[in-house]
């Protein structure tokens, strides 16, 4: 969920070379999600109330950076969240 | 003659098309001069040399977008069309409908204002204003939109006043055509008033849900796409216009592909720019595929005019110093071609290249001055244009005409250019003008009297003017031509 100002949740955990669908919805105003996949990145417009589906494989471990790309007022430049993509960081945690 | 068309024009213009425009150019200095600062701020206190909250940090971000993206770049199109309507349409132009275009520019004004206050009231909403982030029945809310309501209406009144400027003296039956750059201006103010009814379209429901009369807008951010894809254009076209204009003022050359093709080109920009908004949707998740593919090939049009304009600019550009002497553009005039074969000539060398060419001697009356060559490589040949119904060539000018390179028309198309026959063995001489056209005369069988030339030089090489004389064996009538072989 996107919502002023953030994500959840704020901190995803996930295995590289896993195809997940990221379902993700704007709950107040419109908002952006700019999800960081290593040199590249995808980019969506999210509008409130509307589910957005996107099949995703993150190819490299690390910490990838998901952030808002249209402005939703004042703390629109503190909305971010954290995408950890490693196989130690999965078993972890379970 | 483009820049003493351009400059002499706004000198003619009369005391309230002066200040009409100067107050025009001077609001969008003002507005450029308030975005600049705005956005100055704004970079500083991003990049943590200055510490200023959230609030105030995004309101001169608002103000910054407004200004730059909104009033500086419409204030400044506004000026320009006008100007260019009223000097590149006729002589002495003056700015028809003039009431609308003060109308158009004191409600950019007040738009202005409106959008200002609401920037700097009220929770910031940057330049597109997101309806989803207004409060609904705030003040500031309802002067943004309506302030861009504002701009809109005088964009198009001040459209209109450029159209009728162009179109008035055609009605009036005082010029018979439109100028290359009065048709561009035209197309160029249909696209304002395209981009004035985008704006209705995205800020007209926005407004009257501010004002609590209709539901939120759900399409506002499509609506908003259309607009910003057309305003941001628009720019593009004043540029490429601009350009255009400097091009022809600088060298004295219009375009060797004729005044229509030009046209066509400038149309294309009204009819390709406002279809082409849909890859500013793409990153919309409800968007379908079909409209993404469709959207993708529609963006390949979109820079087709500004390649073709480029094309215009550098071929008339490659012409004109081609015609001054250079071999391309990129060397610059130098000693032209003819001064070498010229040479070959003097000594003895490659006759069959002479045979050729023809040398023309356009007042032979007068002493031998310092000679000018103009060499036509291919199309049309610049020569001044004395502004007196005359191109004015030195005495002593020398025309060089290949004739591989020899265009398909006897009459000048323009004032400025003369262009010649297709005739086998055709030379050229100067041009009077009628209605307003230079007209030149051609030798019908300068081949002919070239060889006559040729003879008559072998027999008398030490002839008054140093080889130099007339066409006294009729062929070529009353024109002074000279066949150098």
């Amino acid at each position: 969920m996107a919502y002023q100002w953030g994500y959840t949740p704020a901190v995803l955990r996930l295995e590289p070379e896993v195809r997940y669908r990221f379902r993700i919805m704007a709950v107040d105003v419109a908002h952006g999600a700019s999800l960081h996949l290593g040199p590249a990145a995808r980019v969506v417009r999210l509008r409130p109330g509307q589910l957005v589906e996107q099949d995703i494989v993150f190819a490299q471990e690390g910490e990838h950076l998901l952030y808002c790309t249209v402005y939703c007022g004042l703390n629109h430049d503190r909305m971010h969240g954290r995408i950890i993509v490693s196989k130690a960081e999965v078993s972890r945690h379970g | 003659m483009g820049k003493s068309m351009l400059l002499e024009g706004l000198g003619r213009l009369s005391g309230q098309d002066k200040l009409l425009l100067k107050l025009l150019f001077g609001l969008a200095l003002g507005a450029l001069a308030l975005g600049i600062l705005a956005g100055a701020g704004t970079a500083l206190a991003r990049a943590g040399f200055i510490d200023i909250a959230p609030l105030c940090g995004y309101r001169a971000m608002t103000v910054h977008g407004v200004a730059i993206f909104f009033y500086w770049l419409y204030f400044v199109q506004a000026a320009m069309l006008l100007a260019f309507s009223t000097v590149y349409t006729e002589p002495n132009g003056r700015i028809a409908a003039r009431g609308f275009a003060w109308a158009g520019m004191a409600l950019m004004f007040l738009g202005l204002l409106l959008n200002l206050y609401a920037a700097l009231s009220g929770l910031p909403l940057l330049y597109d204003a997101p309806p989803g982030l207004a409060a609904r029945g705030a003040p500031g809310s309802g002067a943004f939109y309506l302030g861009y309501l504002a701009l809109a209406a005088g964009l198009c009144l001040v459209a209109v006043a450029a159209v009728a400027t162009a179109l008035k003296p055609r009605f009036e039956g005082r010029i018979s055509e439109w100028s290359v750059l009065s048709f561009a201006n035209v197309a160029w103010a249909g696209l304002l008033m395209v981009s004035a009814v985008a704006a209705f379209n995205a800020f007209l429901p926005a407004a009257l849900w501010a004002y609590g009369l209709v539901p939120m807008p759900s399409e506002y951010s499509t609506a908003w796409h259309v607009l910003f894809h057309n305003m941001h254009y628009l720019p593009l076209m004043a540029t490429v216009l601009v350009w255009y204009a400097l091009a022809e003022a600088s060298t004295g050359v219009k375009s060797v592909f004729g005044t229509g093709f030009s046209k066509v080109v400038f149309a294309l920009y009204l009819i390709l720019v406002p279809p082409t908004s849909l890859y500013h949707m793409f990153l919309e998740p409800d968007l379908a595929e079909s409209v993404r593919a469709a959207g993708s090939l529609l963006s390949l049009f979109i820079s087709v005019p500004t390649v073709l304009v480029f094309l215009v600019i550098v071929a008339f550009l490659e012409v004109h110093a081609r015609a001054q002497g250079a071999q391309a553009v990129r060397q610059g005039p130098r000693a032209p071609l003819a001064r070498s074969g010229h040479r070959r000539r003097r000594h003895g060398g490659d006759q069959s290249r002479a045979r050729r060419c023809l040398v023309v001697r356009p007042d032979p009356g007068k002493a031998r001055q310092p000679t000018v060559r103009y060499v036509l490589r291919a199309g049309l040949l610049p020569l001044p244009d004395g502004g007196d119904g005359h191109a004015h060539v030195p005495g002593g000018a020398v025309l060089r005409v290949p004739r591989s390179h020899r265009p398909g028309r006897l009459a000048a198309r323009r004032a400025g250019e003369i262009a010649l026959s297709r005739h086998p063995g055709a030379a050229v001489f100067r041009g009077g003008r009628r209605d307003g056209r230079l007209l030149g005369r051609a030798v019908a069988d300068a081949g002919n009297l070239l060889r006559r030339r040729r003879a008559r030089h072998a027999a008398h090489p030490h002839g008054p003017g140093g080889g130099w004389g007339h066409a006294d064996d009729g062929s070529a009538g009353a024109v002074p031509v000279r066949a150098y072989a």
